[in-house]
């Protein structure tokens, strides 16, 4: 499941959370908020940003 | 939770800063300014009456003013200080707060993205959380 969380305080600034999405495809999913809103402050990744995608393709073909 | 982004809200959207300002009950119009020396027409503005109700009931003409790519709202604080200066900074805050909700709303839409939850928390900071499954 992917997850954004937006909070927006009383003067109109966003603070956003993703979940569920690892690496620079988190970033490409959030890109939009940034475009949409105006000019990031801060950025942080936490752990799971570098925590590598489950090689779903490589299951498929080992399975059978 | 893979990262965590702070954004500094800047105007860029002019049709939803009008419906913004629709919505919160102070709709604008263009007007043309003039000069007071010369009398003559200088520009042409989206003129708005701009009310708050804290932390004191004051009105005082605003107006929007484009700055490159970005939107600013100005208002007219001649003599203004103490709670009716506060006040009319708050109104301003509320305004850019309800802009970047509808911009994000809009974008979400565009992007046919579902807004999950919705809500407004104690501190009036309002919370969306998209989720794709």
């Amino acid at each position: 499941m992917k997850e954004i969380e937006i909070k927006i305080d009383q003067k109109g600034n966003v603070t956003y959370k993703v979940h569920g999405i690892k690496g620079e495809k988190c970033k490409h999913y959030s890109r939009f908020i940034e475009d949409a809103v105006g000019e990031v402050i801060t950025r942080e990744v936490t752990e799971e940003y570098y925590e590598k995608e489950e090689d779903t393709t490589k299951d498929y073909f080992t399975e059978r | 939770m893979s990262q965590i982004v702070t954004i500094k809200a800047q105007i860029k959207d002019f049709d939803i800063l009008k419906r913004t300002l629709d919505e919160l009950g102070c709709p604008g119009r263009m007007e043309m300014w003039y000069s007071k020396i010369t009398g003559q027409p200088v520009s042409e503005k989206f003129t708005f009456s701009l009310r708050s109700e804290s932390p004191v009931v004051c009105c005082t003409d605003a107006f929007v003013e484009q700055k490159g790519e970005f939107y600013e709202i100005n208002y007219v604080a001649d003599g203004m200080a103490g709670y009716l200066s506060q006040s009319m900074s708050n109104a301003v805050d509320k305004i850019i707060q309800k802009y970047t909700y509808l911009k994000l709303k809009d974008e979400c839409e565009k992007r046919h993205l579902t807004i999950a939850e919705e809500k407004i928390l104690e501190d009036d900071t309002i919370k969306i959380v998209i989720r794709e499954y």
